[in-house]
């Protein structure tokens, strides 16, 4: 089949360069060195961690928030991106779902090695209550991994399917991943229905996925967890994480394979703006919940909010709501000025900026315990560092491998989107205006084939 | 763990370390935790179990003052008292209604079985 300009989304695939392997050897050595702390740790004991008493959870429970925060990037975005029929979607949707299936796994195994002995996950299976807020995690996890895998694999199979008609080395496995997929008009509009499926289905769960893990929080009686508004506020923040962690991808993945023809400014303005909604939304959960704690004054919840207004946290305070939120809404409100640089500049700011968020909600609430312990600080130590840097190691290995077996952006759903993606949407913007009558221009817009 | 509000569950970091002298004092009724567990007082359940079985054994209820927890034994003050808060006949029943009882953090409802009681009469 001939792809014409299409055939360089294929090139990451069939070309490797220099550059790449030896980011594969970097990224390899930090996996490497995850694995040797996490041993040290299997055999000495959390203790190699910078966790103590009280303050028993650090950087892993911080790290499993955060990580399935990004993975709300994809299927959440792709899934509202679809539905909402938006034509410029189709060479992001790829990518969003990508993130989305690896970062959930890495996060998914972080409350995993936060355990002193992770042999009893079992006892989830064998004794697990219905009424403890870490069931219905484990159960929300599994089913949004479970739908965002399934999410990802139904619009790969046209493209699996062109890779398995090309031939090559791989074949085999193209063969037995593309199901028999001949893009027959009856197998796309099976295709198209299961997705259709599919993204009505994601999104409730997605929205669950982070309800879920702010619940492990918000039920317990702590001052700064026990809140009404975490289970939204953490879904608001994941999808503003979300989106940034899809913008940086985009933006390496552009310069890496060249593909400014695809993925144009126009992409990263309207995801641009989507970040900034974002983090005006966010502002609004934040300033919710801090002025809701300040002003009840009640001594418990004051004595958290000042750990993070003056005490410990101030630098990680305000440093958070400077990247949150000043960056993104100074660089995103002009259009003159959400240029790509500035994009990138807000994206990684908002990224670093969620991670500190994070760390504000884990940390102070359990280093402020209500009766007059011990109290301390959490530093983490090597252990922890090497197993964060081993977590992103391990999302850039993941993307590189599916980027070397799969195309990151959807090449049929960019050639739909040349043939009737422009004739359904400029339809659909006819099929607006006053005056127009279906079938006088063209055939109605649906989703099925014309005439059916 | 994170949630208790009492902070009062404690987690093994490390594989615990006793010296010999502690090691020839081990309760044999108590398995010894290890690294990676999580903790707290069970008030002595295991004395609970033996008088329990004693009990049976009698074809008897429970009666109060029939085990004590080791804290109880040890303190010299006797300050500190056991039994079955909803047993009518119990020592603990009365005094955790005398208007000396007070328990810490009482407002969340947590429901704490631990009294104290405060200086008085």
């Amino acid at each position: 089949m001939d792809l014409g300009d299409d055939e360089r989304l294929l090139m990451p695939i069939l070309h490797g360069s220099g550059k790449l392997y030896l980011l594969v050897v970097l990224m390899l050595g930090l996996v490497a060195n995850m694995v040797w702390a996490y041993w040290g740790q299997l055999v000495h004991g959390l203790g190699k961690t910078g966790m103590d008493h009280p303050v028993s959870w650090g950087f892993y429970i911080i790290n499993f928030v955060f990580f399935i925060g990004i993975s709300h990037a994809g299927t959440l975005i792709s899934a509202i991106l679809r539905l909402s029929n938006a034509e410029w979607r189709r060479p992001i949707t790829r990518m969003a779902e990508v993130i989305t299936a690896i970062v959930l796994l890495i996060g998914g195994i972080h409350p995993i090695i936060d355990l002193g002995r992770p042999d009893r996950l079992l006892n989830i299976f064998r004794s697990g209550r219905l009424q403890s807020p870490l069931l219905w995690d484990v159960t929300s996890i599994s089913a949004y991994f479970m739908a965002s895998t399934v999410y990802l694999f139904l619009p790969l199979i046209p493209d699996i399917a062109l890779l398995r008609d090309r031939g090559g080395r791989l074949n085999w496995l193209y063969r037995i991943l593309s199901w028999g997929y001949h893009d027959t008009p009856g197998q796309k509009r099976v295709l198209e229905r299961a997705l259709t499926v599919m993204m009505v289905i994601v999104i409730p769960i997605a929205v669950s996925v982070h309800t879920v893990i702010s619940y492990i929080f918000a039920m317990t009686l702590q001052p700064g967890w026990h809140s009404m508004i975490f289970g939204p506020y953490f879904v608001c923040g994941a999808i503003f994480s979300g989106i940034a962690a899809l913008l940086i991808v985009m933006i390496a993945f552009r310069s890496a394979f060249h593909l400014e023809d695809y993925l144009k400014p126009i992409h990263f303005s309207y995801l641009g703006k989507l970040l900034l909604i974002m983090s005006l939304l966010w502002f609004y959960f934040t300033f919710s919940e801090y002025l809701t704690a300040v002003y009840g004054n009640e001594p418990q919840e004051i004595r958290v909010v000042m750990y993070k207004f003056t005490g410990t946290y101030a630098p990680f305070f305000w440093g958070m709501l400077f990247l949150n939120f000043i960056v993104p809404v100074s660089l995103l409100s002009s259009p003159r000025l959400r240029t790509i640089p500035s994009v990138l500049t807000a994206s990684i700011c908002v990224v670093i900026g969620m991670w500190l968020e994070r760390l504000i909600i884990v940390v102070p609430s359990l280093a402020n315990p209500r009766l007059p312990y011990r109290t301390g600080i959490y530093v983490p130590t090597y252990t922890e560092w090497s197993l964060f840097a081993g977590a992103v190691a391990l999302f850039v290995l993941g993307f590189i491998l599916f980027a070397k077996l799969f195309p990151l952006i959807s090449v049929w759903e960019i050639r739909d989107g040349r043939g009737e993606g422009l004739e359904n949407a400029t339809e659909r913007i006819k099929s607006y205006l006053p005056g127009y009558e279906p079938g006088t221009v063209g055939a109605p817009v649906s989703e099925g084939e014309p005439g059916q | 763990m994170a949630a208790c509000p009492y902070t009062v569950k404690k987690f093994n970091w490390y594989e615990p370390e006793w010296t010999e002298e502690r090691r020839q004092c081990f309760n044999p009724d108590v398995s010894l935790r290890m690294k990676g567990v999580v903790e707290k007082c069970t008030f002595c359940y295991h004395r609970l179990q033996v008088a329990r079985e004693e009990a049976a054994a009698e074809h008897r209820q429970l009666n109060d003052g029939d085990f004590h927890v080791a804290c109880q034994d040890a303190c010299p003050a006797n300050a500190i008292s056991f039994g079955d808060l909803d047993d009518e006949n119990s020592a603990v029943y009365h005094a955790s209604r005398s208007t000396r009882a007070t328990r810490w953090l009482e407002d969340l409802g947590a429901k704490p079985k631990v009294i104290y009681l405060s200086k008085g009469a």
